[in-house]
Order: C-alpha cells, then structure tokens, then sequence
C-alpha cells in the first residue's frame, strides 16, 4: 500500500514534468509527419535516451524484472493506426 | 419504450461485435521474436546503448531548428526529466510487483472497470500513478496562476468523443499508448511495442493526409493552445 502512494507521488511529478514542458506526444508525432520538428519530438528521443541507458543497465544489474510482452501482430499494428487517427481527432 | 430497448440492444450487438472483432485482431504470433535486439544477434546491452546514441543524436540534430521557448521547459530538460521518471517507475513499480514502468492506457483501463464494473482486483501502481497525474499537472498550472476548466467547441465535441473512443480501443488493442508503446515499451526494446508505435505513427499520418477522415484539418501546423 505504501509503495502504491510512490506511484501517486511519481504521477503528480510526471503530470509536472508534462504540462511545465509543454510536452505533448500528438504534437511530437504531428510535426514529424508534417516536416516540422516541435519541441516534444527532441524530447521525447531524450527521454527514450535515458530509459534505454537506465532501464536496461537496472535490468542487467538485477534489480528490476523485465518480462517483453507477446507479439500480436494485428492488435499491435491496427491498434496503433486506431490510436494514431484517435488522437489526431481529439487532438491530444 | 420499444424503441429505445431496441436502440440499446442494436448499440449492445454492435459492441460486441466490435469487440469480438478487435479480440480476433489480437491473435498472439511466435513468428516474430519479443525483443527487437534479437532481430540481428545483437546482445541486449549493445542494441539498447545504439539505440540510445541514435535516439540522442536525432534528437539534437532536429533540436536544431526548435526556437528556445520562453514559458515552458527546453526539450532537454523536459527530456531528462521525463527520461528519470521513466526509470524511477521501473524502480517503484516493482516494490509493488508493477513490472512495466510509466503507463496510461492500462491503468486507464484498471480504473474503469474498478469504477463501472466494481472490478477493483486489477487497481494498483500504476492507477496511483494515473490518479498522480492531472494533480501534477494542476500544481504547475497552479504555480503559475493559470488554471481554468477549457471546453471544446460544441460543434467538435462529437470529432473529439470519437477520437477519444479510438484511442480507447486501439490503446487497449495494441497493449499502450504512446507512452507505454512509444517510451515504456520501445526502452526495453519489445517488438510489439515497435510495431504498435509504428502503428501510431501510420495512424497520424492517415488522420492528417487523409480528407475524409479529418474534414478541414489538413493544416500542417496545428494551433498552439489547441491540444
């Protein structure tokens, strides 16, 4: 239960880092399709930066658990489209 | 009377067609190897070090033609930050046995059954994390003093609705969104993830080029404020 709260405690710092940096993944994907390159787009290859470094070092190391997902090709690849079309339609 | 039990029977068949179509979408393949690293031999620790360099140096050549923002954080501190609190999931999380690190679209979904169908077994880490995040995101608007409830325009409230179901059923259908397919899952180089974020991006690319579907949106920059 309490270590519950720390995802409480990390949502109100990601939902900080969000809005303070404008960071949006809708205007990222947005502006590279349309030849245009938004903030979010540097920020979010960083951001992948990071985790590839630390997630994969913590997993090496042991100290945390990562189980790949399935692959479902069709739910995967469809899905996606149905997400990428949503969000352009509710622009978000 | 007879109408409106006839209206939701056709509304209750429709979706469980709809959902029975999207479950045969979702057959589980072995074709393909669960890790992208795997593709080409390459051991987990070199294919995730490349592609952080490759990810880094895209980044700062595109950075290159970004103004430096006034009111908001430079990408690279919006990219550090959100890059350590990706990392700081994964540490977490796992206390609670949460073995996937920052996510919307699952969590999302864990409180909505716990709310509508009473299905409360799933809510943990990661719906603590999704409760966390609009506090977050009021307290630094907050800070700086602008906080008001936005509507959307009535005559787009059904585009929105609509978009909203999409992302709903895709997210759900391709296990994430873009933060859990496009951050969480691409880091620990999951196939699927690749494909689902490949996926999303087509999917913006129909939805901006593609007239029939967004009437009138085909403006290659959108509004600022608009999002």
């Amino acid at each position: 239960m309490m270590w519950s709260l720390s995802g409480f405690a990390l949502g109100i710092g990601l939902g900080f880092v969000v809005h303070r940096g404008d960071f949006c993944m809708h205007s990222a994907l947005r502006g590279a399709v349309c030849g245009r390159v938004d903030p979010s787009l540097p920020a979010y290859l960083l951001a992948l930066a990071v985790q590839l470094a630390g997630v994969n070092a913590l997993a090496g190391a042991g100290r945390i658990t990562v189980a790949l997902p399935p692959v479902e090709l069709g739910g995967a690849v469809v899905g996606g489209l149905m997400f990428g079309i949503g969000m352009v339609l509710a622009k978000g | 009377m007879a109408a409106v039990g006839f209206g939701l029977g056709a509304m209750g068949a429709a979706y469980g067609v709809v959902g029975a179509g999207l479950r045969l979408l979702a057959w589980r393949t072995s074709a393909l190897p669960e890790s992208i690293a795997v593709l080409r031999g390459w051991p987990l620790a070199a294919a995730a070090a490349s592609m952080a360099v490759a990810a880094v140096s895209v980044a700062v050549v595109a950075a290159r033609s970004v103004g430096s923002p006034t009111l908001v954080w430079s990408w690279w501190k919006t990219g550090l930050a959100l890059g350590a609190a990706g990392v700081a999931a994964w540490l977490l999380g796992a206390r609670t046995g949460w073995h996937w690190g920052l996510s919307v679209t699952g969590p999302a979904r864990d409180l909505f059954e716990a709310i509508v169908f009473r299905r409360t077994q799933q809510l943990g880490w990661g719906a603590a994390l999704l409760v966390g995040l609009p506090v977050g995101a009021w307290l630094s608007a907050r800070c700086r003093g602008r906080v008001a409830w936005r509507l959307p325009v009535l005559r787009e409230v059904p585009r929105r609705l609509a978009g909203g179901v999409l992302m709903g059923a895709g997210g759900t259908l391709a296990a994430g969104c873009n933060i859990g397919n496009a951050l969480t899952g691409l880091s620990i180089l999951s196939t699927n993830s690749a494909l689902a974020t490949a996926g999303i991006a087509l999917g913006v690319a129909t939805a901006v080029y593609g007239p029939a579907l967004a009437p009138g949106r085909r403006d290659p920059v959108p509004a600022k404020g608009t999002r």
